[in-house]
């Protein structure tokens, strides 16, 4: 770790208040919201403009200090945490819509802009940015990018990625560039495309070139109640097999329900153990022909109620209580660890059985709240973290879950990102030559070792010796 | 000359035992490829062709999943008749480009906007994962089979309108959508396709006397013009011309495109010149 001596230059480019230090300051940005690892950076910078963070960039580079871009640090794979100490670079206050384009469905943001304003700054014109992660209320438009976020409206407009069409970026030597922002979707390779995703591992996002949806003229929901995992499993296949594209198809379980129901007051038919929250939207009559079809599918399946959200204020309620599940399991344990592994979608019913008996092997609670349509897992493992003995068990039950999602033709996440969690689990999907071809994208962008190092390539040179530290009390 | 490989480990032993050559994805010539620069073997240049007609075999198709792996040797044609028979497409419209007789490989490759854009998508939305051989012939994967995943870097859609000049890809998973409605076959193939932002598209469309198609949803024009034909340009659009080759294939951001090329195949093997002259 650098010492602050080393760190001085930093004062040559930025103000006093824009750079933070000391033993609070190390603790709050230890790690992102995957906590079961931690490093403490030596400073916490606030740059404010894409010249002070070339600058911070370059001051780093020249001095051999690690950095870390962080947007709200809501991530959940540690792609946010100082592995190895030095620099962390927020972006919080670079937080400023810079032009709204509506003609064009277009507008131009600064990377620290919370998700949510983005789609309050347009709503007014009919537009929405569709990304919509749960964490959208804080995390911000540059930690969407990184991670490529996905979110419930996945399903039917795609993760973050195609809603980007261009990036101001700071490369690994402090050099600044636009890529991308042409009329959508240039016919010559798209270096976009590369740098959403990758982690704060290139390079470190400032701006981008957002692309706007119309808000759509129709919007209904739906919660339809089963007597088993399976039966509501069994009816998302059907849905989807169907050739029904609803803009979000999502399950709860029972253990998640038994918190919403305390959080939010979210009631359920005697006898649930799975719910699925459905949206249609689009034109009145397609809206309106999708849920019918959606209800006689449910049916097909068993479900025990089928119910319409009756106004906009219920949709809301239910959404809110879909988007806060994770907040709410708080309730049965001070620690949570939320796995997002991917399946084939027709191998949900075996898959979720298989998650229930890994559970029950390691004697850990688990709530499953996911993306049911993209065959997106979220097993959240509830438990205390001050034990480490409920750490490992949760570690291996991850692992062990994860490594049934590549046997069954699977991906290790769907929407977290790599981070610190899966380096060494990239290795079940990804062959020695695979990887040979990952680690040339770095290169490609002339990273180097001091940028966000230690995550997304597995065994990078430095890192391993540091991942018990990583892991602190619990290990 | 030119070299038939019928599965991926030969492609890769021709590519390793090789100097430059150029990618014909399907038969040899066939016209739009040619024209758009796709087998860009430079002139009197002594090389090899790779024809990639065989690698056209389905590797998987889950009709429940809505995935498709296939070899890119394959046409758009077949690949939808495969599908079509469970109610599924590519939603792919090859009409003005010389139509779906065209491989998944060519199409790629060229990733040339088509009428159907704005409802689907296109090829970059579609491809989940690829795999490939690499210019010192290492094969290799990148992506998932779902039609999810953020494992490692999204290297396949690097793929999408490279030209075969990144690595050779000889398998696709795809994802597909409902079956479509036919649409009405398109009586004439464009030689220039010209997209604007849509605060441009009424100046631009007047700009055209002979369009085959005006894509206002797209803010796209298909149309037929002369050679001697200079399009008027608009900020932040783009032009792509057929007929002439490369050097008509107007270029974003080419000092990435320069960096890309020279460590993916910094021996220049690849389609050389079908991307950066």
């Amino acid at each position: 770790m650098k010492s602050m001596s080393e760190l001085d230059d930093l004062a040559l480019v930025l103000r006093p208040d824009q750079i933070l230090t000391g033993a609070a300051v190390a603790r709050v940005y230890d790690s992102d919201a995957y906590s079961v690892d931690r490093s403490k950076p030596t400073a916490v910078v606030l740059p404010e403009t894409n010249e002070e963070v070339a600058a911070v960039v370059k001051v780093c580079v020249k001095n051999q200090i690690p950095i870390t871009p962080r947007g709200a640090g809501t991530g959940l794979s540690g792609g946010a945490m100082p592995a190895l100490g030095g620099v962390v670079v927020s972006l919080k206050r670079m937080n400023k819509i810079l032009e709204v384009d509506s003609v064009n469905r277009r507008m131009k943001a600064q990377a620290g802009c919370v998700n949510l304003d983005l789609t309050k700054a347009v709503s007014h014109l009919g537009l929405h940015f569709a990304p919509d992660p749960s964490s959208q209320s804080v995390s911000t438009l540059g930690g969407n990018i990184a991670e490529n976020s996905g979110g419930p409206h996945t399903l039917k407009y795609g993760v973050t990625a195609p809603h980007i069409l261009g990036v101001t970026f700071v490369d690994a030597e402090g050099k600044i560039y636009e890529i991308g922002g042409t009329a959508p979707n240039c016919p010559w390779p798209d270096f976009t495309m590369l740098v959403v995703g990758s982690e704060g591992t290139l390079g470190i996002v400032t701006e981008a070139w957002i692309k706007l949806t119309p808000l759509p003229a129709a919007v209904k929901t739906a919660l339809a109640a089963f007597p088993s995992v399976r039966a509501a499993s069994e009816a998302v296949s059907g849905v989807i097999g169907a050739g029904i594209l609803p803009a979000a198809l999502e399950m709860m379980d029972r253990n998640i329900l038994v918190a919403l129901e305390q959080a939010f007051g979210l009631k359920t038919p005697p006898g649930t153990e799975a719910l699925l929250l459905v949206e249609c939207d689009g034109e009145e009559s397609a809206v309106e022909r999708e849920m019918t079809l959606v209800a006689e599918v449910c049916h097909e399946n068993h479900a025990i109620e089928f119910t319409l959200a009756k106004d906009e204020a219920e949709r809301k309620k239910l959404w809110t209580a879909r988007k806060k599940g994770v907040g709410a399991m708080g309730r049965l344990a001070p620690s949570i660890v939320t796995h997002d592994g991917v399946i084939p979608r027709s191998k949900l019913p075996e898959m979720l059985d298989y998650v229930y008996a890994v559970a029950a092997e390691f004697e850990i609670g688990v709530a499953n709240l996911f993306h049911a349509g993209d065959g997106n897992l979220h097993p959240c493992f509830y438990f205390d973290d001050r034990d480490p003995k409920q750490v490992e068990a949760v570690v291996s039950a991850g692992e062990k879950i994860i490594r049934r999602c590549i046997e069954l033709g699977g991906s290790v996440t769907g929407e977290h990102g790599i981070g610190v969690e899966k380096t060494e689990l990239l290795l079940l999907q990804f062959s020695e030559d695979d990887l040979k071809l990952q680690a040339l994208v770095p290169l490609i962008f002339g990273a180097n070792e001091v940028i966000n190092p230690c995550k997304v390539i597995p065994n990078q040179k430095g890192c391993i010796e540091h991942k018990k530290r990583w892991r602190g009390v619990a290990w | 000359m030119v070299a038939r490989p019928g599965c991926i480990e030969e492609l890769a032993e021709i590519i390793r035992g090789s100097g430059p050559f150029g990618f014909q994805q399907m038969g040899l010539w066939s016209l739009p490829c040619e024209a758009y620069g796709i087998c860009a073997m430079p002139q009197g240049a002594m090389g090899l062709c790779i024809d990639f007609g065989e690698l056209n075999q389905m590797v998987d198709f889950s009709p429940a999943d809505l995935i498709i792996t296939v070899g890119t040797g394959t046409t758009l044609s077949k690949v939808n008749q495969l599908v079509g028979s469970a109610g599924l497409c590519v939603p792919y419209c090859a009409d003005y480009i010389g139509g779906d007789d065209l491989t998944l490989g060519e199409l790629i490759g060229l990733n040339l906007p088509h009428p159907l854009e704005r409802q689907f998508g296109s090829w970059r939305d579609w491809i989940l994962a690829t795999k490939q051989v690499l210019a010192d012939g290492t094969i290799c994967k990148s992506g998932a089979k779902v039609v999810k995943s953020v494992a490692g870097y999204d290297i396949h859609k690097l793929f999408v309108g490279a030209r075969g000049s990144f690595a050779a890809v000889a398998e696709v998973t795809l994802r597909l959508y409902p079956k479509q409605e036919p649409r009405p076959e398109a009586r004439n193939s464009a030689n220039i396709i010209h997209r604007v932002l849509p605060s441009d598209f009424d100046a631009m469309a007047n700009s055209y006397r002979n369009a085959v198609f005006f894509d206002e949803a797209t803010a796209t024009i298909y149309a037929n013009v002369p050679a001697f034909f200079e399009p008027l340009r608009f900020e932040r659009d783009f032009v792509i011309r057929s007929g002439v080759g490369r050097m008509n294939f107007q270029l974003g951001q080419v000092n990435f495109l320069s960096r890309a090329k020279a460590t993916l195949d910094p021996n220049n093997k690849l389609n050389p010149g079908a991307l950066i002259p």
